[in-house]
Order: C-alpha cells, then sequence, then structure tokens
C-alpha cells in the first residue's frame, strides 16, 4: 500500500520533470552552479587553512640580545628562555655566526659587507616552541613575556605575513560567504519558477485532484519530490564537477608548488561538508518548491 | 442532506449572486435548480461542494457546518460529493480508464479496490468497451458519461451536475438524464442545475427556481 502511493509520487514527479525538461535542466544547472561555487570556496579556505597551519609548524621565535651584553647575561637570557613551558629547543647565534650566514645568502654580492668595520648584526637566539604551541596567541604571549627579560632588545616570529595571511583567509571566507547567499537567494527563486511552470503544465490535473477530494498532501507531494530530485541531481553534479576538477588540479599545481615551498597535501572536502553539500542541494530544492506552493495553495 | 439557511453569497466586485437562500435537499432527492442565466445556479453548487464560500449563512451538508469546515476537511467531503460539468473536465492525455482511476489513485484508494471500482462504474455507464479510448476519440455523451462514472466512483452520497447536457443534442440528453435517474434509484442524491425548464419537469417535480440570485418558487 506505501509502496504503492510512493510509486505513484515518483511516477507523477518523473512525469512532471518530463513534461518541463528543459526547464528543469535549467535549474539543475543553476543549483549546480551555486554549489560549485560554494564547494570552491570551501576548498579552498580549507586549504589555505591547511596551509596556514603547516606554515605555523615551521615558526620559530628569534630573539635579539642588547648590544654589549655579557657573556655572563647571554647565559642567564638562555636559561630563562629554556625554563619557560613553551621552549622545545634553543640555538644560539653569535654576532660573528650571524655575518657568516648572512654572507652566504648573499652569495653574489659578499664583497658588500666584506668592507664593514664593525659588525652590525646582534646576537640572537633562535627558539622552536613546543608543537601545542604553534599558534598566533601563544607565540604572542612567549614573544611578550621574552621581550620582557632585560637583555633583550627584540624578538619577533614573522608577525607580519601571519597576520596579513590571516587577514586574507579571512577576505576569502567573507567573500565566499556574500557570493554564496546571492546565489543561495538567486537558486530558490529560479527553482520556485521551475516548480510554477509544472504546476501550470499540470494545472488541469490539480484542479481534477481537488475536485474528486485529493488531500493538499497528495497535491503537493509529487512537486516536492520534483524539487527533491532536482536538489540531489545538482548537488551530486557539482560534487562530481568538483571532485574531477580537484584531481586534474591536484596533479598540476602540487608538483610546481612542491618544487618552491616544499610539500603539500591538497585535500578534498572531508567527508562532513560532503553530505551538507548534499544536504544543502535538497534543502534549496525543497525550499525552492515550497516558495511557489504556498503561494498556489493560497489561490 | 443538504441544509441551506440564510445563505448570502457576494463575489469580490460586490455583485450579489445569491440573496438569503433557505432549502432542504433531502436524501434520495432528485432536484433541479432552475433559472436564467446569471440566476446563481452555478454559485449555488460550487457553494455546496465548497469551491466558492460563503459570505453569510449556514450550508450543512451530511451534517457537516461548511463555514466551519478546514482545508483538510474540504478534501474528505469532497469524496462524499460527485460533481459534474459542462465541459466534462477529463483529461485528454489520459485514457477512459485511466481518467477514472486518476480519481481514486489521488484520494489513496487501495490497488485492488481501484481496479473493482472502476470497472463497476464503467459498466454502470455503459462504457466497458472503450476504457481505452482518450477523450478527444469519444463522443460529447461518452465524454460526459466518464465524467459521470469519475463523479460516483467513490460512492458519493451526493450528486451535482452543472448543466450536464449543455454541450449535448436532445438525444444524448435523454440518455444522459436517464443515467442520472440511475444513479439516484440506487439512492444518490443528485442535484441538476439547468436553465432547461422542460427537461427539469419532465424528470422531475422538486425544482429549485432561481432569479437574480433569490429563490422564487411559489409557496
Ligand atoms: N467568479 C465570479 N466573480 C464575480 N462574479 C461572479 C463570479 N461567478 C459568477 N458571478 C456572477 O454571479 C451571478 C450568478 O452567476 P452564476 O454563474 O451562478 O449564474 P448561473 O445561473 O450559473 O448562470 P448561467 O446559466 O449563465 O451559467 C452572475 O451575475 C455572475 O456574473
Ligand atoms: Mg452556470
Amino acid at each position: 500500500m506505501f509502496l504503492y502511493r510512493l510509486l505513484y509520487f515518483f511516477r507523477e514527479a518523473f512525469q512532471g520533470i518530463k513534461n518541463n525538461r528543459f526547464t528543469h535542466m535549467v535549474a539543475i544547472g543553476t543549483i549546480t552552479l551555486a554549489l560549485l561555487t560554494f564547494g570552491i570556496f570551501i576548498i579552498t579556505v580549507i586549504n589555505l587553512n591547511q596551509i596556514f597551519d603547516d606554515w605555523g609548524k615551521r615558526i620559530q621565535v628569534i630573539v635579539y640580545m642588547d648590544e654589549d651584553t655579557s657573556s655572563e647575561g647571554i647565559k642567564k637570557v638562555k636559561e630563562k628562555i629554556i625554563n619557560l613551558t613553551q621552549t622545545e629547543n634553543i640555538i644560539y647565534v653569535s654576532k660573528e655566526r650571524a655575518l657568516i650566514t648572512l654572507k652566504k645568502s648573499l652569495h653574489n654580492q659578499n664583497g658588500i659587507l666584506d668592507n664593514l668595520d664593525d659588525n652590525p648584526l646582534p646576537a640572537s637566539f633562535e627558539i622552536q616552541l613546543k608543537e601545542e604551541y604553534k599558534n598566533l596567541q601563544s607565540v604572542q604571549a612567549f614573544v611578550a613575556r621574552v621581550k620582557g627579560i632585560d637583555e633583550v632588545s627584540d624578538a619577533e616570529y614573522g608577525q607580519e605575513w601571519l597576520e596579513k595571511f590571516s587577514a586574507f583567509i579571512s577576505m576569502v571566507k567573507l567573500v565566499g560567504v556574500s557570493i554564496g547567499c546571492f546565489l543561495l537567494l538567486a537558486t530558490i527563486i529560479i527553482i520556485s519558477n521551475t516548480i510554477k511552470l509544472t504546476i501550470y503544465s499540470r494545472r488541469e490535473e490539480i484542479e481534477i485532484m481537488k475536485l474528486v477530494g485529493a488531500t493538499n498532501f497528495f497535491i503537493q507531494t509529487p512537486f516536492f519530490l520534483e524539487g527533491f530530485i532536482q536538489g540531489l541531481s545538482a548537488s551530486l553534479l557539482s560534487l562530481g564537477i568538483l571532485f574531477v576538477s580537484y584531481k586534474i588540479l591536484i596533479s598540476k599545481i602540487i608538483i610546481d608548488y612542491s618544487l618552491y615551498l616544499g610539500y603539500l597535501d591538497l585535500i578534498f572536502l572531508p567527508q562532513k561538508l560532503i553530505i551538507e553539500l548534499i544536504l544543502l542541494g535538497i534543502l534549496l530544492g525543497l525550499f525552492g518548491c515550497a516558495f511557489s506552493m504556498g503561494r498556489f495553495l493560497k489561490a | 442532506m443538504i441544509q441551506i439557511f440564510n445563505l448570502y453569497k457576494v463575489y469580490p466586485d460586490n455583485h450579489p449572486a445569491l440573496t438569503d437562500i433557505n432549502l432542504h435537499i433531502k436524501k434520495g432527492d432528485f432536484v433541479f435548480a432552475t433559472g436564467p442565466s446569471g440566476a446563481g445556479k452555478t454559485t449555488l453548487i460550487k457553494l455546496i461542494f465548497c469551491a466558492e464560500r460563503a459570505t453569510r449563512g449556514q450550508i450543512i451538508v451530511n451534517g457537516i457546518n461548511l463555514a466551519k469546515i478546514k482545508k483538510s476537511g474540504i478534501s474528505y467531503l469532497r469524496r462524499n460529493i460527485g460533481v459534474v460539468f459542462q465541459d466534462f473536465k477529463l483529461l485528454n492525455n489520459r485514457t477512459a480508464y485511466e481518467n477514472i482511476v486518476f480519481a481514486l489513485e489521488v484520494t489513496g484508494a487501495r490497488r485492488k479496490e481501484i481496479k473493482r471500482k472502476a470497472w463497476q462504474v464503467l459498466k454502470l455507464v455503459g462504457l466497458q468497451n472503450r476504457l481505452d479510448a482518450t477523450p478527444l476519440g469519444l463522443s460529447g455523451g461518452e465524454q460526459q458519461r466518464i465524467a459521470i462514472a469519475r463523479a460516483i466512483v467513490n460512492n458519493p452520497t451526493i450528486l451535482l451536475a452543472d448543466e450536464p447536457t449543455g454541450n449535448l443534442d436532445s438525444e444524448i440528453t435523454q440518455d444522459i438524464m436517464e443515467l442520472f435517474k440511475n444513479i439516484n434509484e440506487r439512492g444518490t442524491t443528485v442535484v441538476i442545475a439547468t436553465h432547461n425548464k422542460n427537461l427539469a419537469h419532465q424528470y422531475s417535480d422538486k425544482h429549485i427556481l432561481l432569479e437574480k440570485g433569490r429563490v422564487i418558487n411559489p409557496a
């Protein structure tokens, strides 16, 4: 009995889709586009976060000493830093060592540095933090603490790019959310219009259904099923497109990126988000349908 | 069966279609509503199956007060009221048989029941050998028979007909009227709206005479 009814609903829904093939295709295309945009933004943000984390792992704090700190003083500072809970590992870089490193890194023009009377570089410590403290807040707290030590003139952790990158990700998120919301609205309107067209093409059937005493549930269900099918096919389609593009991209980008910036593992949408994207598609389909249904049942 | 008290219907453009109607149609009656064009016959029929709502007054059908009925109530009420129109209102893309099945299907009937009932009414209206024809392949009289079959397939207690023979020639009209009579003899209350007074007199002595929205029956 239940099965027979279900069969009836599906038959009617597919009939509706068949009768308005073109409009349905346009609707599915639009939902796909909206979901695709969402998916691209989500993947971008996830991967940017991933890269961000990855770079975060390489964070090290550099502590510069005052110009004329005695070796006693340097020892004292080293002790103090080692005793901080965040410190994993600390390396002392003397003034001489710093100059040699600089000369090495400027290998082509090292003549410039040869003429210096005096070594202008300060002595410093390079500090690795423990894994669990490699995040913006902990690093900032650590740096503030270290700066408080008398003999320390300055401490840095590459704050500028960290903050810029952080701002960049926020902006990507903002743009993604605004475009996404706009597309959501457009999608609902387009779906509601397709359903309106199917309602129109079946107005005689609906009139007779009302006449012979079909309940609203019976009248509406095939249309909601149409919306559901639209949403589901669009989400599967967009996920398919996303996945294929991701596979193509990954084979190109990863090689290039790895050459310059080290190993990179681009990730696809995690399972939870895949399910959420499918649900979003279905929800869009049902919403669009409910939108036109509300108006139609009042009439 | 159908009781109407102080019924008024005013359409949105402030045109009064029915004014102070009081009626009592009994179970098993065969009644005609007659009157000139614009008298309010169609409006009366529509009010009885809730296609329009009364502006004032009460209509009680099978003990249900239509002024208080909810949306879902209307669906169930209509399963107890068959309606037939001048223009048949059949689905042209379905066969005669499918048109009847459709009415059963959308009211959630069981599959076995659908087959049995569809056959039964097709036999009753005498079209069991035309079930695969689509409405466009049927004559007007045959189309109206299918429409009547669809209207009675749920065994309604009331059958309403609005100018059911308006599109048919006089010979076919007689056949259709005989069919209504037949259905009435099986216990269904039948209400037919028509401007054709002679037809009404030929088949019944129970008439509701309407003019300009009022009942003008001599007391
Ligand atoms: N939907 C509507 N909106 C506004 N006025 C209407 C509507 N339907 C009917 N009327 C008006 O109500 C009055 C009664 O109309 P109704 O259709 O009930 O008459 P009728 O007796 O069925 O006429 P006919 O024999 O021509 O079918 C008419 O004056 C008509 O113009
Ligand atoms: Mg009329």
